[in-house]
């Protein structure tokens, strides 16, 4: 067959070849009976992004009337928000920072609910080199965070102006995955990077270039933290069937937290299913168990009611965000945070 | 001569793996795995189902586009290469798209499109199409006018100059522009699905949240295998159709 | 009978004439050389009978047929590069004015066999032309213009990029290809020698703008042999054409 090969033969060969191509396997659409909602979330999953996961994938499914949704990773926190007010997307677990500076561009966005409370993520630093985040600040630091003006970025900028320290002094600079994050600091690249609490516990047993600890706990610095957020758009919200698709999300999403604090062995099932890394999905109790801990009691990362989503909450953190120039500070929030949703889901739960 | 070569290339594989397995050695795993490592953990990962769907469904998509910037972009080459009004109209667009990285286009494509199979079938199709696009145009800007004359010189009509001369002479420079392409289209289509975190470029995100580096260059080394592959593949038909080329850039 | 009949051809190249008013005729069998220093315009003319340049004024009659600024029409060209298409075969490349008139693959095949063995190239049927020697090379190239059987051959410095041995041994193969399959031939050269070897008539050109300096008719029978070089008139001519060549460069 091969000694047939001629110039005519391949032109003929790919012609068929693009043939078949062309009727090639087109996914059928699915829907299966029920509501399939598109609901755009952070492609990585860590401990404490996996009861968000576990709304979307399983809890959504199971009330009435409603499919499992169309799930839409984004490896991009920023680009979460976007595509939901670009309709892309019904609804988004978008990061607080890039929705309220949508909202300030003039979007109507609406914040529902928490994706997850606070922050799960900590400052890890190489000790060797600076031993406290004064040293830092004073010695010219780099600190690797995901995005300039994101939540994790602010955070540490108000952690910094809270004990006085000169933010202009560290370098920051912009590093996508939380993993290359670990990596850089492991290499002794950058020397304090955010990273979520497992990984800080994980890097521990790591051989890399110097000795690494937490140097900052942002639920020690702060009250309440906002990271994530259910949003949605004022516009896609106004009718019925999109505003009880809103509160079966929250319902979902409320009943995980809930099984998440008191059931530490269904939750380890689920990280074993939705953790985006190996490491996690397989590990054990030693390191799961910590972090379960930290993450339900200590942070209250999946807070019951949701009570601390709040305008006045809200407000608190806002100056900070001023501060870092990554908002104006002239937001309603009393309209864009929106929580009657979770009222009514909260009411339809107990 | 042919064992010389193929011996030396070898003897470049195997001091690359020397010195990777002990720059990895000093390193830790966590930083850069050695060829070891990345071996056990390609191994894992080559026996999950996972990996081979993903492929399947990154190899599918990643073909209907650049089959459709092949389909494009060769007759649309050779016209600019041709016909300088096409030239003139199509040149500005070639300039402009083919400095822009997939990496770029893919967040507003994604708002455009949404993110299905037309997402990463339009991705690659763009990222690929004007590579094709010069090449066929510079290709079909250097075929020999004196092979031109002869086929006129001997009564050939505008068509069957086309047929006995232009698409012949372009034939080398068709596997070229596809072999160019492919590189082009396989990138961009794993930087598409790295933004949303699907089938092979969702493997490559997860597998960059893990501690250890081995699972992350077991893919990138698939990756790499599939690419060196697929284009000694189109050489070696280039070779077996086009021994005039092959002969001229000593690829024999 | 065939007969070309080309009259008062004019050309200019972007202002600069290279041709001005110029004429021939060439009789059924004869073969004409048309010599003169390079630049003068001789593959221009060539090619305006040929059909691929367009003539500022003038026409090519052919056989009683005007085919100005028109190719194909039985003309067979060899050109100086042999400019044979890497992609085919020896054999294809012969056949190759057959594909382009339409006629089936088992009769040009059968045809191009027969001219390819004319050349003395059996056996190189389907060697690609990268494969074959400059001087084979050419030969397929001649084998190519007579396979078209064509009543007018031109041949634009056919042996100019061969070693001498070689062009010294395709001449003697042309004359005799051209001896058993007598046809009408246009023969560019700027060799004085290579002309009176080959030809039953020479026209020597001037320089640019090319005029008709002397129109020799060469005393030699035919068949020719090599030893003829050596013949005192053929000397004498070669002498009297290089000294009208000089005296033309000189003014
Ligand atoms: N396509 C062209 N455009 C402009 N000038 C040309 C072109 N072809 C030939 N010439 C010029 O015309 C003159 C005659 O060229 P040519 O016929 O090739 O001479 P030769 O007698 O050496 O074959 C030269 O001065 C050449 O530079
Ligand atoms: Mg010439």
């Amino acid at each position: 067959m091969f000694d047939s090969i001629d110039r005519r033969n391949v032109l003929r060969l790919s012609m068929g070849g693009l043939g078949m191509l062309a009727l090639g396997p087109f996914l059928p659409a699915f829907a299966s009976g029920g509501r399939v909602l598109r609901i755009n979330t952070l492609a990585a999953t860590a401990a404490v992004n996996v009861p968000m996961q576990v709304a979307l994938k399983e809890g959504l499914a199971a009330i009435p009337g409603f499919a499992a949704p169309e799930v839409q990773p984004t490896a991009r926190i920023p680009e979460i928000a976007k595509q939901v007010l670009a309709g892309q997307s019904d609804i988004g677990d978008a990061d607080i920072a890039s929705t309220l500076a949508a909202a300030e561009a003039g979007a109507d966005v609406r914040i529902l609910g928490l994706s997850y409370g606070n922050t799960s993520q900590v400052i890890v630093a190489n000790v060797d080199r600076f031993g406290t985040l004064a040293e830092l600040v004073d010695g010219g630091g780099t600190i690797a965070v995901s995005g300039i003006g994101d939540f994790m970025h602010v955070m540490l900028l108000g952690v910094l102006d809270k004990h006085g320290l000169d933010a202009t002094k560290v370098n920051f600079i912009e590093m996508g995955s939380s993993g290359d994050r670990m990596r850089a600091l492991l290499a002794g690249r950058v020397d304090a990077v955010p990273m979520h609490v497992e990984q800080a516990e994980q890097i521990k047993s790591a051989r890399g270039r110097g000795t690494f600890e937490l140097l900052v706990k942002p639920w020690q610095e702060y009250d309440h933290w906002y990271s994530a957020v259910v949003m949605s758009t004022a516009s896609w919200l106004e009718s019925d069937e999109n505003k009880a698709a809103a509160v079966g999300v929250l319902k979902s999403v409320l009943t995980s937290f809930r099984r998440s604090n008191d059931d530490y062995t269904w939750y380890k099932s689920k990280v074993a299913q939705y953790a985006s890394s190996t490491d996690l999905r397989e590990a054990g109790d030693d390191l799961l168990m910590p972090v379960w801990r930290t993450l339900s009691t200590e942070i209250n990362a999946f807070p019951p009611n949701m009570a601390e989503l709040t305008a006045e909450g809200v407000a608190k953190v806002i100056p900070v965000y001023q501060k870092a120039g990554a908002l104006k500070g002239t937001l309603d929030l009393d309209k864009i945070i929106d929580r009657s949703y979770l009222e009514l889901a909260l009411q339809e739960l107990s | 001569m042919k064992k010389m070569r193929a011996m030396t290339n070898l003897l470049g594989c195997l001091l690359l793996l020397v010195v990777w397995q002990a720059a990895g050695a000093e390193l830790s795993e966590s930083l850069l795995a050695t060829p070891l490592q990345v071996f056990v953990a390609l191994n894992d990962t080559l026996l999950g189902n996972a990996f081979w769907a993903a492929l399947g469904s990154m190899l599918w998509q990643m073909s209907v586009g650049y089959a459709l910037a092949l389909l494009v972009g060769v007759p649309l080459g050779v016209a600019m290469g041709r016909l300088p009004l096409v030239r003139a109209l199509v040149k500005p667009w070639a300039a402009m798209f083919i400095v822009v990285s997939a990496a770029a286009l893919v967040p507003l494509f994604i708002l455009l499109l949404g993110r299905g199979v037309l997402l990463c079938v339009a991705i690659v199709f763009v990222a690929t199409v004007w590579f094709v696009v010069t090449t066929m145009m510079e290709a079909s800007r250097s075929v020999s006018p004196n092979l031109l004359d002869v086929a006129r010189s001997y009564g050939a009509s505008p068509l069957q100059v086309f047929r006995l001369v232009l698409l012949p002479a372009l034939h080398p420079y068709v596997l070229i522009a596809a072999r160019i392409g492919l590189t082009h289209a396989l990138r961009a289509m794993v930087t598409a699905e790295m933004f949303i975190s699907t089938g092979y470029g969702g493997l490559i995100n997860d597998a960059g949240l893990d501690l250890s580096t081995a699972p992350l260059f077991g893919l990138i080394v698939m990756l790499m295998l599939l690419s060196v592959t697929a284009t000694g593949l189109l050489r070696w038909v280039a070779n077996r159709t086009a021994p005039w080329y092959a002969s001229r850039t000593g690829d024999h | 009978m065939s007969h070309l009949i080309v009259t008062d051809i004019h050309k200019s190249f972007s202002g600069t004439p290279v041709l001005t008013g110029q004429s021939l005729q060439v009789k059924d069998g004869e073969f004409v050389a048309l010599l003169g220093p390079s630049g003068c315009g001789k593959s221009t003319l060539l090619q305006i009978v040929n059909g691929l340049i367009p003539a500022d004024r003038g026409s090519v009659v052919l056989n009683g047929e005007d085919i100005t600024g028109r190719t194909g029409k039985g003309r067979g060209m060899v050109f100086q590069g042999s400019e044979l298409m890497p992609w085919r075969s020896a054999l294809e490349n012969v056949a190759f004015g057959l594909e382009v008139m339409g006629i089936g693959r088992a009769q040009r095949t059968a045809r191009a066999r027969e001219y390819l063995h004319l050349v003395g190239l059996d056996g190189f049927e389907h060697s690609w032309p990268h494969q074959l020697s400059g001087g084979m090379q050419q030969r397929v190239g001649i084998a190519r213009a007579f396979c078209i059987q064509p009543s007018l051959l031109l041949m634009d410095e056919p042996f100019g990029a061969l070693d001498v041995q070689t062009r010294d041994t395709l001449q003697d193969e042309l004359l005799r290809i051209w001896e058993s399959e007598p046809k009408m031939v246009l023969f560019v050269t700027h060799g004085i020698e290579e002309a009176l070897y080959l030809a039953d008539r020479i026209l020597v050109y001037s320089k640019r703008p090319a005029s008709v300096l002397r129109e020799i008719q060469v005393p030699f029978e035919r068949p020719r042999r090599e030893d003829m070089k050596m013949d005192p008139r053929f000397l004498e001519l070669r002498r009297e054409i290089s000294e009208l060549l000089r005296d033309d460069a000189a003014h």
